[in-house]
């Protein structure tokens, strides 16, 4: 039998109590009474407490920073989307936007 | 797992909440749609015709990629709206924050969908995944939350939820869309017919039925088309979102109640 069994751990809190649950984020054993589900995940309380923490304010700006690059490069796709599809457009004949093409096409 | 809602079952459903919707659903989703929807037709047309267009492609692409954030930012509190009414007792109310943070979620993830929609189409079987992602994105990127990935993981977990009914309602979608597009295409056709039998007056559709094969005219059919069907795809997979979710929160369970509780009232 594994050592990582549910069934054989108990709780990091409560020695006497039996484990129900391994938190995924410090992969440690808990209690029906120590954990919470947070997002679709059953999380311990001080690992919850943890993502729940307001930021670490040396981390502010460059997680802003991260963001703003991130948005950049969302805008930039998006331009170069519109930009090419804009290129594409202009290499076809006039007789083809116009529907000509097709009637001359048919013609010969 | 529960069994999930037929396809059918699903799509008449969100017609039903379409037509419940109220006034402002409706408004909210045109002022994102329509001008974004316009400026393309506009861009299509001035890129086809025009002989001096490529002087200024880069300002109106520019101009085009921010309608397409307006529209998308405005497609996500179409979405909340309606998914909101679905809830009992739940308003719906925006603060600056979340208006904040909602554009950043719509702006970073959307764009990316205009590049990954045709190429897992062309590669055909990752596309109704991806096709429901970018739809639920609309719908969790409505500014509750300001983690992006915790936007990105709950949508795709939502999108790979049923995949069966998902690939079902992108069929029969698929077949209505089409269907749409060729009712609305016969209409803009006959219209100049008829403008010619009842008032004489001659046109480029009269003379020449290939005229129907102008890429312009081929554009505003789809941007017609597109502005009739996508708010009922939205709902669609706001519904699904709903049932997806119900599963742990039961959610639906508690609105049928509270419609029982209202039928007994009654």
């Amino acid at each position: 039998m594994s050592r990582f069994d549910l069934s054989q751990q108990r709780c990091l809190n409560h020695q006497q109590r039996e484990a129900v649950a391994r938190c995924p984020e410090c992969k440690r054993y808990f209690c029906r009474e120590c954990i919470a589900e947070h997002e679709d995940r059953v999380l311990c309380a001080s690992c919850l407490r943890k993502l729940q923490a307001p930021e670490d304010k040396k981390k502010r700006p460059l997680r802003l920073l991260f963001r703003t690059i991130q948005l950049l490069c969302s805008v930039l796709l998006l331009w170069l989307f519109f930009y090419y599809m804009g290129e594409v457009l202009l290499l076809f004949p006039t007789s083809f936007h116009e529907g000509t093409f097709w009637e001359k096409l048919g013609e010969s | 797992m529960p069994r999930p809602k037929g396809a059918l079952d699903l799509i008449e459903e969100a017609i039903v909440e379409l037509r419940n919707a109220p006034a402002s659903a409706w408004i909210t989703y045109y002022a994102g749609s329509l001008p974004f929807v316009l400026s393309l037709l506009y861009f299509w047309a001035d890129m086809s015709r025009s002989a001096f267009a490529y002087r200024h492609l880069a300002e109106a692409a520019f101009g085009l990629s921010l309608l397409y954030v307006w529209m998308k930012c405005w497609q996500s509190v179409f979405a909340s709206l309606i998914y909101k009414r679905l809830l009992p007792g739940v308003t719906s109310h925006f603060t600056t924050a979340s208006v904040f943070r909602m554009a950043l979620a719509q702006t970073v993830l959307q764009p990316y969908s205009l590049f990954l929609l045709p190429l897992t189409f062309l590669v055909f079987l990752p596309f109704g995944w991806t096709y429901a992602l970018y739809h639920n994105i609309s719908l969790i990127g409505n500014g509750e939350t300001a983690d992006i990935r915790a936007v990105l993981r709950k949508s795709w977990k939502l999108a790979s939820l049923w995949p069966g009914q998902n690939h079902r309602v992108i069929l029969i979608l698929w077949l209505f869309s089409m269907v749409v597009f060729l009712n609305v295409g016969i209409v803009i056709f006959f219209i100049p017919q008829l403008i010619q039998t009842l008032f004489g007056v001659e046109s480029v559709f009269t003379m020449s039925p290939f005229q129907a094969l102008n890429t312009t005219f081929l554009s505003v059919v789809w941007g017609v088309s597109y502005l009739l069907v996508n708010p009922l795809i939205k709902t669609i997979y706001v519904l699904r979102c709903f049932h997806g979710e119900s599963v742990h929160t039961g959610a639906d369970l508690a609105t049928e109640l509270d419609q029982l509780a209202l039928s007994l009232d009654s």
